[in-house]
């Protein structure tokens, strides 16, 4: 991919802001970025702004709260993945040489909007007959017991390791370390997921400045972060009778970004994965070919996706325990990995890290294992 | 087929017919590369022919998967149990299990039209359902 970089980041605690409007929260993302980067709002020659449930031009109200208007303005909603598929347009875009500094931001006020379990789309034939969030991926935790024999300790043990990540991040909506145990005492959302195996309802907003490699020289920083890979795919109309424990649309994801980036599973040092619920990061990493399949919740017992593990996963704490402000969550994985890379990770640092991957994927419809994925990639 | 709609009403007439004095779900089948879908697709998702022919899916399937919902949004009663059932015409389709008991990953199941767990007006409305058939 053509030389394009993270210039500047900022994002807003996660958590519940009753008293804060969404372009409030953005506003606060964005001049975080801005003065992240040392740029101004004038330097910024368009923005792609990721929301869900935020309404008519949102990005709009965001970017004017943060005094940018004028500008070329995309509205993106792509379900769960709606923020990074921003940083996919964004990273497009440059690539394709239309600009040389452009903004990527995710906001969600989901406190003011939900309470409880979200559904695909109410004309959906599957949210009609009852399917909720939890309940499909507790039946694709159900097929993962089936055909690798995976427990509910080992699931609700990558709860644990999030929410422990989570209380080394200051930004994160869960500040205590909860143990196995908690989990498993906790109640039951949909059978075999208990309530900390699912994302909570967030409030929060991301930002990134993303730059050529022109403009990269130009601003002269040193604390650039280089963006490999930006793949975005859809999810197939599933024909006949699929294995549900294998996500088809992470993997093609990951390929396109794998190639992309000349890179391989193997190259990837640590990873931001999709971790709506506890089996979610396990078709994820197992999806993205950075553990055989079946192996990775073992692998979490055995603490090799933890803090100082093989692979460390979700350092931030995931949307288990950062937090999972809809459009906002996949541009904050990115930033993740943009602190890990410059060494600003505080107690949660990676040490010697070169490579790390942000997946996010999500939604539902009826026939589509999911509805979009994206896969960055970012290096030194 | 020669009206497919592309989103079905899930308590309409047009989701099942009686063969046989048995339950089926209507599907449909592509007529070129036989690809089967439920709900009907007006377009095949697999080679892009226009038009389906119909298939029934049923009388009995098999459970691939399943959970017991306890949390959900106001139009639904929980606990229910949702079940994913394998049909020998090669679809899988969602569909609440008659009753709240466990069933197990491959039990049988045939199609009963039974209330629940949709909520309206405080009435539970009656859907297709999987029922366990007894061994």
């Amino acid at each position: 991919m053509e030389g394009v970089y993270i210039a500047g980041v900022g994002m807003t605690a996660f958590g519940k802001h009753p008293d804060r409007s969404a372009a409030d929260l953005a506003a606060e993302a964005i001049l975080g970025a801005l003065d992240d980067a040392g740029v101004g709002t004038m330097d910024i020659e368009a923005a792609w702004v990721g929301h869900v449930y935020q309404g008519m031009a949102m990005g709009q109200r965001a970017l004017g709260a943060a005094g940018l208007s004028g500008l070329p303005i995309t509205n993106v909603e792509n379900a769960c993945s709606s923020g990074s598929t921003a940083i996919f347009e964004a990273a497009t875009a440059l690539r394709a040489g239309a600009y040389d500094m452009v903004l990527a931001v995710g906001v969600e006020h989901l406190s003011t909007k939900f309470r409880g379990a979200l559904q695909p789309d109410e004309s959906d034939i599957e949210a009609q007959i009852g399917l909720t969030m939890p309940s499909v991926y507790a039946m694709r935790a159900r097929r993962h017991f089936e055909q690798y024999g995976t427990t509910p300790r080992q699931l609700a043990a990558i709860a644990a390791k999030n929410k422990f990540n989570a209380s080394l991040n200051p930004l994160a909506q869960f500040k205590k370390p909860i143990s196995v145990d908690e989990v498993l005492a906790g109640p039951l959302i949909a059978e075999p997921l208990h309530r900390d195996e699912c994302a909570p309802v967030s409030d929060g907003a991301a930002a990134v400045v993303l730059v050529s490699e022109k403009k990269r020289r130009q601003l002269g920083q040193a604390r650039t972060v280089r963006l490999v890979a930006s793949a975005l795919r859809s999810g197939r109309m599933e024909v006949g009778l699929v294995d549900m424990t294998r996500e088809d649309l992470t993997w093609r994801t990951a390929l396109a970004a794998y190639e992309q980036a000349g890179l391989g599973p193997e190259d990837i040092q640590m990873a931001e994965v999709h971790d709506c619920f506890s089996i979610a990061e396990t078709t994820r990493i197992e999806g993205l070919h950075l553990f055989p399949f079946g192996e990775y919740p073992k692998a979490v017992e055995r603490g090799e996706a933890s803090l100082g593990g093989r692979l460390p996963v979700n350092t931030s704490g995931g949307l288990l325990g950062k937090g999972h402000p809809l459009g906002a969550t996949g541009v904050a994985q990115v930033i993740e990995i943009v602190k890990q890379l410059r060494g600003e990770a505080g107690d949660r640092q990676v040490q010697g890290l070169k490579v790390g991957l942000a997946h996010c994927r999500g939604g539902k419809a009826r026939g589509v294992e999911g509805t979009a994925c994206t896969v960055n990639i970012l290096t030194l | 087929m020669s009206e497919m709609k592309s989103a079905p009403e899930v308590h309409g007439p047009d989701v099942f017919e009686y063969e046989g004095g048995r339950l089926c779900l209507v599907g449909s089948s592509c007529p070129q590369c036989g690809a089967a879908f439920y709900p009907p697709q007006a377009v095949c998702a697999r080679c892009g022919h226009r038009g389906g022919d119909k298939l029934l899916l049923g009388p009995e399937g098999t459970v691939y998967t399943w959970s017991r919902v306890h949390r959900s949004t106001p139009e639904f009663k929980p606990p229910y149990v949702l079940v994913y059932v394998d049909f020998p015409q090669d679809v899988r389709v969602l569909m609440p299990l008659s009753d709240t008991a466990e069933p197990q990953i491959g039990d049988k199941v045939e199609l009963a039209m039974e209330d629940g767990p949709r909520v309206e007006a405080g009435n539970l409305v009656p859907l297709v359902h999987a029922r366990p058939v007894q061994k």
